[in-house]
């Protein structure tokens, strides 16, 4: 190497280095908050892109809306033991799966766990830094609706089993939930109602059935399920989830507070036939979107419109420095940069998993097996691609017979795998 | 000196910058890296008609057919053990050495699990998948389910083999 460009060389290392030391003198002198900022923020996208468990949870979606319910509760089957802020959203989705899939053990189970950790106090420490964090940083614990309706299927599933004291715990349980509604709507969970006043008719309680009884008509007093003939003399109960849960969108300043959306879905109306016999349409037992919006608001609200407003006025303070002529650009920044980066957003979490609304539908048909044909419409159009059609299915001769449904697109697949011939001890090829 | 510093603020500016951009960069180059699972069901989907499906495999839900005898014996029932079902079985002239206990020792003796033991699993449970798909379970599956239908139809998919270390509690 010539010696003049090798000086040259030494001398822009030098150079260099010169700059790099005064850079970094400049950056790292006491009281500088920058590397902690720079600190914190890779820290905070690489937890976000890392973010554990999301693998599953997107690939047990994909299988949950493609009724393969199986694969789902396998994926988020996954997560399901994992003690963090979701741990309540993890089982809430294997209990979805499950009990769309008819594992009801299965389903009871991961609904309870969710149920317990709902009505609990913990989480004290994460609702703390959430004060000051982002929102989502608390223990998910869902909204009232969401706890009831976790309540009300662990009802359901003991009610198929006859169990009908838990059955009513359930019930009532999911009504508890419904109390922290707003003023006027606490009681309105009709199809809790409902159920609880069946529990206690088969307890033998009938003063107490009626009580449940009235309420529900109240809420609903044109379901015909609900009237006192179709109770005392209907001896198959279909209980028909249509469409998609409310959305959770934010609001607000800066989006610091929760609103709810009517998810998107077609299906608005189910009608239902027996061997190819009407037996009626489902009806309108509640409607979630309706329960979401009549959730009340929360000590929690305020706080979060609070942050909302500081984060807001912060930005305007740091614009409004920036953009006038005389202002302190250097607090401008300062200010506009703090209100961007503040956590202020809402906790859009949700138990998206649920459908939009349920229909019940009841029927007195002789003990058999019988093939059942859902049409679910709408406005008065059949959606082709909706229609479900169930084989053999047996309706007791006594006692009550209970069947859940759910509404899906290309749901009830006519195209059945190839047939196979297994033997017992052989491995199925 | 002065112009010293002049460089200095330049240099300062570009790492600013450059640090401003980094990060957005390195955020979306995370969001991309991390573990994507997808869900792929390659069945197409065709409209059912009203036909009833033929039982080829008996259970509780759809009855006993007459004339079949127990899955595990080279038939197609899965009815779980009762004394109904002996009875039946003995009226078809079948299974004439085999009274209600011994048939509920078999199954034990197989580790098969029936409907005596649990109940509306739908085969998902740890001794799933069903007997017909190479599993210990028996419980007869929840009706007005696909795999309900597979199951009594004999035209089900193969569950994918799963560790023992990972099959759930």
């Amino acid at each position: 190497m010539p010696a003049q460009e090798r000086n040259c060389r030494e001398q822009m290392f030098s150079e260099n280095e010169k700059t790099w030391a005064a850079r970094k003198a400049r950056v790292c002198r006491p009281g500088s908050l920058w590397p902690v900022a720079c600190s914190l923020i890779s820290f905070c996208l690489l937890a976000a892109g890392c973010a554990g468990g999301s693998g599953s949870r997107t690939a047990g979606r994909s299988a949950f809306w493609q009724h393969d319910y199986a694969a789902a509760q396998k994926l988020f089957a996954e997560n399901q033991d994992r003690a963090d802020r979701n741990y309540v959203l993890y089982n809430l989705e294997v209990g979805s799966a499950a009990f769309e899939g008819g594992d009801y053990h299965t389903a009871r189970i991961a609904f309870e766990r969710a149920a317990q950790v709902m009505r609990g106090y913990g989480g004290g420490t994460q609702g703390l830094v959430s004060l000051i964090a982002n929102e989502s940083a608390k223990l998910y614990k869902g909204d009232p609706y969401e706890q009831a309706m976790a309540n009300f299927y662990d009802g359901l599933i003991y009610y198929r089993w006859g169990d009908w004291g838990n059955a009513r715990a359930a019930f009532h349980q999911a009504l508890m939930s419904d109390q922290a509604s707003a003023e006027g709507h606490r009681e309105d969970f009709a199809v809790a109602q409902f159920m609880i006043g069946k529990c206690y008719l088969k307890m033998d309680e009938p003063d107490n059935a009626r009580i449940s009884f009235e309420k529900a008509r109240a809420k609903y007093p044109q379901n015909p399920y609900f009237s006192d003939d179709a109770i005392n003399n209907h001896n198959v109960l279909m209980i028909i989830g249509l469409g998609r849960a409310p959305l959770k969108v934010p609001s607000g300043l800066a989006g610091s507070t929760d609103d709810y959306e009517r998810g998107r879905y077609r299906e608005t109306a189910a009608n239902v036939f027996a061997n190819g016999k009407p037996l009626g349409q489902a009806s309108l037992a509640v409607d979630l979107l309706d329960q979401a919006l009549t959730s009340g608001r929360s000590a929690k609200d305020t706080i979060q419109t609070i942050k909302g407003g500081i984060k807001t006025g912060l930005v305007a303070a740091g614009a409004q420095q920036l953009a006038d002529g005389e202002g302190d650009k250097k607090l401008g920044s300062i200010l506009l940069l703090a209100g961007l980066l503040m956590p202020a957003g809402a906790d859009i979490r949700n138990w998206d998993l649920l459908p939009g609304e349920i229909h019940v539908l009841s029927a007195k048909l002789e003990p058999g097996s019988y093939t059942f044909r859902i049409d679910f419409l709408e406005n008065s159009t059949t959606l082709l691609d909706y229609r479900q059609v169930w084989f053999h299915v047996p309706v007791k001769a006594e006692g009550e017979t209970v069947l859940f449904f759910r509404s899906g697109r290309e749901k009830a697949n006519g195209n059945l795998p190839p047939p196979q011939s297994p033997k017992f001890g052989e491995a199925p090829m | 000196m002065k112009a010293e510093g002049n460089r200095q603020n330049e240099e300062g500016k570009k790492r600013s910058r450059f640090l401003f951009f980094l990060f957005p960069f390195s955020f979306f180059l995370l969001m991309g890296c991390a573990q994507q699972r997808h869900h792929a069901r390659l069945d197409l989907f065709r409209v059912k008609d009203e036909t009833p499906l033929k039982v080829v495999y008996c259970n509780d839900h759809t009855g006993h057919v007459p004339g079949s005898f127990p899955f595990v014996l080279g038939g197609t029932c899965c009815c779980t053990p009762s004394q109904e079902l002996i009875d039946a079985y003995h009226r078809d002239g079948l299974l004439l050495d085999y009274d209600l206990s011994r048939l509920i020792q078999l199954y034990e003796g197989l580790g098969i699990q029936t409907a005596r033991d649990h109940r509306d699993c739908n085969n998902q449970c740890s001794w799933g998948p069903h007997v017909l798909q190479g599993g210990k379970c028996m419980v007869p599956p929840t009706p007005g389910t696909q795999h309900y239908e597979e199951i009594i139809t004999g035209r089900f998919r193969l569950p994918k083999p799963e560790p023992e270390d990972t099959k759930r509690r």
